[in-house]
């Protein structure tokens, strides 16, 4: 078997051309089509040389990943290069395109923490009921589950730049209900709970001061993910762009 | 990233031009992965990352000191292989791997000056 042909090859040769897949996407079809084509002869070339030095196919295997792998700051460099060199496919000025990694990356982690926190109260929930702090199950409890059921579908959602929209759109509740919920839930199930609103806590008449606070931190985290919803609407004017120019891409792969 | 000195070349892009033009002499242009196991060869180390490498040779191409062309498809196919893109040194790169190599042998000979003179002044005294 030449080691062209060997699985490992394949494989390895599969996981770069996929990477250089990655980093090229957006670039103008012409450089991504070249860089491509570049890197496929280099793998092709690689193999033969491979072949003929003795070299297992495990090794091969090895000696390409690592060639990958050493590059990849070069090749994200390179792209970053191409793309300030006006050589990408997406008509979108390169600080707009920033701004939309930076929406991406506030998105992300604001739904990392809105889940991450309906999760934690579920966990104390059902902790408290397991070991009988609480008889019967807190209200608020099925407001924190949907929290956390929107958190989990918003957050995978919003990973996908095709549904980041939806993803950010179902994260605006969750936000909601965590702010509405998380300080009455804690205070139900947790002695710290019980300790820190104590210490907030006005203890007159009317809305507590901590509360509003905690609503208001969710309602501003809802806000965000409304205009994040908005910024990506597939309506807009930047992911038709955006779709157009991929499909140019892919049909000239 | 490094940044380079105006006027210099990176360590590899001498690299690059050194046995680049070992390759262009013997094979009238050279390719990537050739000029990787060269480089490799005459530094005894791993081949060349992909993506250092083409981004050296894309930076190269843009500056002038090395020309780009694609090989004819006909004679990739007729060899059962991917078509190589074929490199070779301009007279903007030559002249700028002389120079670099006048360079490195001029600070290489200041470096050294004062170590001499300070040793005649020791021995003098």
């Amino acid at each position: 078997m030449t080691a062209i042909r060997t699985p490992e090859y394949r494989a390895a040769a599969h996981r770069v051309l996929n990477w250089c897949g990655w980093y090229t996407r957006d670039l103008s079809p012409d450089v991504a089509g070249e860089r491509r084509d570049e890197i496929a002869s280099d793998l092709h070339e690689h193999a033969v040389w491979a072949e003929e030095a003795g070299v297992t196919p495990q090794r091969l295997r090895r000696d390409i990943t690592l060639r990958a792998i050493r590059g990849i700051p070069h090749d994200l460099s390179w792209r970053s290069g191409q793309l300030r060199a006006g050589h990408g496919v997406d008509p979108m000025p390169l600080g707009m395109r920033r701004a939309g990694d930076v929406l991406a990356a506030l998105v992300v982690t604001g739904g990392v923490l809105v889940t991450g926190a309906a999760l934690f109260l579920l966990v104390r929930i059902v902790r408290a009921l397991v070991i009988g702090d609480v008889v019967e199950v807190p209200a608020g409890a099925l407001g924190v589950a949907v929290a956390a059921v929107l958190g989990v579908v918003g957050l995978v959602l919003s990973l996908r730049r095709r549904s980041r929209w939806l993803g950010a759109g179902l994260l605006a509740p969750a936000a909601v209900l965590i702010g509405v919920l998380a300080g009455d839930i804690m205070y139900r199930v947790s002695a710290t709970g019980v300790l820190i609103v104590s210490r907030l806590s006005s203890h007159g008449a009317g809305v507590e001061p901590w509360w509003v606070m905690s609503v208001a931190i969710g309602v501003g985290a809802a806000l965000g993910f409304i205009g994040a919803a908005v910024w990506w609407w597939p309506g807009g004017r930047r992911t038709t762009e955006r779709d157009a120019a991929t499909s140019a891409q892919r049909k000239t792969a | 990233m490094a940044r380079r000195r105006p006027g210099t070349l990176f360590p590899l892009e001498l690299d690059i031009l050194d046995v680049g033009t070992v390759l262009q002499s013997t094979e009238g242009s050279f390719y990537g992965f050739a000029l990787a196991k060269q480089l490799a060869e005459a530094g005894d180390a791993a081949l060349t990352a992909h993506g250092t490498l083409y981004k050296a040779l894309s930076r190269m191409a843009d500056a002038g000191l090395i020309e780009a062309t694609w090989e004819d498809p006909e004679v990739a196919e007729a060899e059962g292989r991917p078509r190589r893109r074929l490199y070779r040194i301009t007279g903007e790169g030559a002249t700028a791997r002389d120079r670099e190599h006048a360079r490195i042998a001029g600070e290489q000979a200041a470096a050294a000056r004062p170590a001499g003179a300070a040793w005649t002044q020791g021995a003098i005294a």
